[in-house]
């Protein structure tokens, strides 16, 4: 691949509203989702070639990366870590 | 919520306890090890031990990614940091606290380093296209299941041409730690509980070794409480009918073989290094990734000289023990008195998913189990 997603301006401004900071991703509560063996699911909202834009059960969104996972569309539940789908999930 | 109530249900968790207990054999005693921190975690949250009966210990393994960061790994960054202005270090955020010999990263930021936490390799790289006059060095670590993440950041990094961007690698394996502890002559192991998100990478297939030839069950686990309950009650099912395999009870998420596309995106940009110190675990050959010949240009120990300098841990620490399931966590001889997650002497205090914080959050208060009638 070359060139930035147009889905996501990496390069632009702000990001859109994001699941969490880094001091939240490693809450007590929760554990690290950003460097342990955890992940979440995440719906899709909208996707292009390498990115989509997804939402949880709670409303937040974020963009991640759908390279490992192949072609995604509005609807699909998406197993994320770390802004990286790692896998399609049939539910 | 989909996917976590229906696995919190506490009459389900009390069924699964009464299947597990009829299944135990009368005086036997079972050593059953979660390699996963985030199922160490889990355990100590929900309070899943209190379901099983005193014959059945859960040891907790070393698969917290920060926990088994040497000392020295952190200091070779700090000092990357510290000697060079135009440098911005970025990293998770638990490593943030991690304790190097010169401190932490949040110490060296005080003392003026430009390190900066983020959520995914992703921030990393868009902060090195934002700032094109800076290096900016993303401090990866993790098992399987963040490899991935790193290894597509640098495919995307070099297909944009981004050139200030490089990647300190400590992503390590599982599948190595399993056979040290498995060879480890101080540690009787009788099963594993496998982790989960590595295995949506690699799949259930690498396991296979241990059944077949250490004769060890293994069970693929989920990370709610329903889940590493239903596992340990596949793993007695497994001892009372005399069977030793490898089985998934996370088949909800986690394919037989894993994630092809992961994989090959991971053979192209890492390459396993011929030995890596682990904390607590020691030199263990081929455990760990870096990066290929074909992306040696973001390779930052290329990029930059490295001290390199074998840190020991403080003598009051006592993680090795912890990570290889020989000492409880309270059983460390600073637990919860100079060593806290406030204060951490050792990894495992630092991360939520390490032994000793989970403990300390969580039951510290109650060393002997809390018995659920089930």
């Amino acid at each position: 691949m070359s060139g930035a997603s147009p889905l996501l301006p990496l390069a632009g401004p702000a990001p859109p509203p994001s699941l969490g900071t880094p001091v939240d991703a490693c809450s007590i509560d929760d554990g690290c989702i950003t460097c342990g063996d955890v992940a979440v699911a995440l719906r899709v909202v909208e996707a292009d070639a390498y990115d989509a834009r997804c939402r949880d059960e709670t409303g937040r969104e974020e963009v991640v990366a759908t390279d490992l996972v192949g072609p995604v569309a509005a609807g699909d539940l998406l197993l994320v870590h770390a802004k990286v789908a790692l896998e399609k999930l049939t539910a | 919520m989909r996917f976590v109530d229906e696995y919190r249900d506490p009459e389900l968790a009390r069924a699964l306890a009464a299947q597990i207990a009829s299944l135990a054999e009368p005086g036997r005693h079972y050593k059953i090890m979660e390699v996963c921190g985030g199922h160490t975690h889990a355990i100590y949250r929900f309070g899943v031990h209190d379901f099983l009966p005193e014959t059945i210990e859960l040891v907790h393994g070393p698969g917290c990614p920060v926990c088994v960061i040497p000392m020295g790994r952190v200091d070779d960054a700090v000092a990357i940091a510290e000697q060079h202005d135009d440098v911005i270090l970025t990293c998770f955020g638990d490593m943030m606290r991690v304790p190097g010999s010169t401190g932490s990263f949040l110490d060296a930021n005080a003392r003026g380093a430009d390190i900066r936490m983020v959520y995914s390799p992703l921030d990393a790289l868009r902060i090195a296209r934002e700032n094109p006059e800076k290096q900016v060095i993303f401090y990866a670590i993790g098992f399987e299941t963040t490899a991935p993440s790193t290894a597509l950041t640098l495919v995307r990094a070099k297909g944009e041409g981004i050139t200030n961007f490089s990647v300190f690698c400590n992503h390590v394996t599982i599948i190595p730690a399993i056979k040290a502890i498995l060879d480890s002559p101080d540690l009787r192991l009788d099963a594993f509980i496998g982790p989960g998100h590595v295995s949506t990478v690699i799949g259930c297939r690498p396991y296979e070794f241990v059944p077949a030839q250490h004769g060890k069950p293994v069970v693929c686990a989920g990370f709610e409480p329903l889940d590493v309950l239903e596992s340990i009650a596949w793993i007695m099912r497994q001892f009372a009918e005399g069977r030793t395999e490898v089985e998934n009870q996370y088949a909800r998420i986690v394919p037989w073989d894993g994630n092809p596309q992961a994989l090959r995106v991971m053979a192209d940009v890492f390459e396993l290094r011929p030995h890596f110190e682990w904390r607590g675990l020691g030199f263990i050959s081929h455990s760990a990734l870096k990066l290929s010949s074909r992306y040696a240009e973001y390779d930052t120990e290329l990029r930059y000289p490295v001290p390199g300098v074998r840190v020991a841990d403080p003598k009051s620490c006592q993680c090795g023990e912890v990570l290889k399931g020989v000492l409880k966590p309270w059983e460390c001889k600073v637990f919860g008195t100079a060593c806290t997650p406030e204060t951490p002497i050792g990894t495992c205090m630092v991360s939520s998913e390490g032994a000793c914080a989970a403990y300390y959050n969580y039951g510290r208060y109650a060393k002997k189990r809390m018995h659920v009638e089930v």
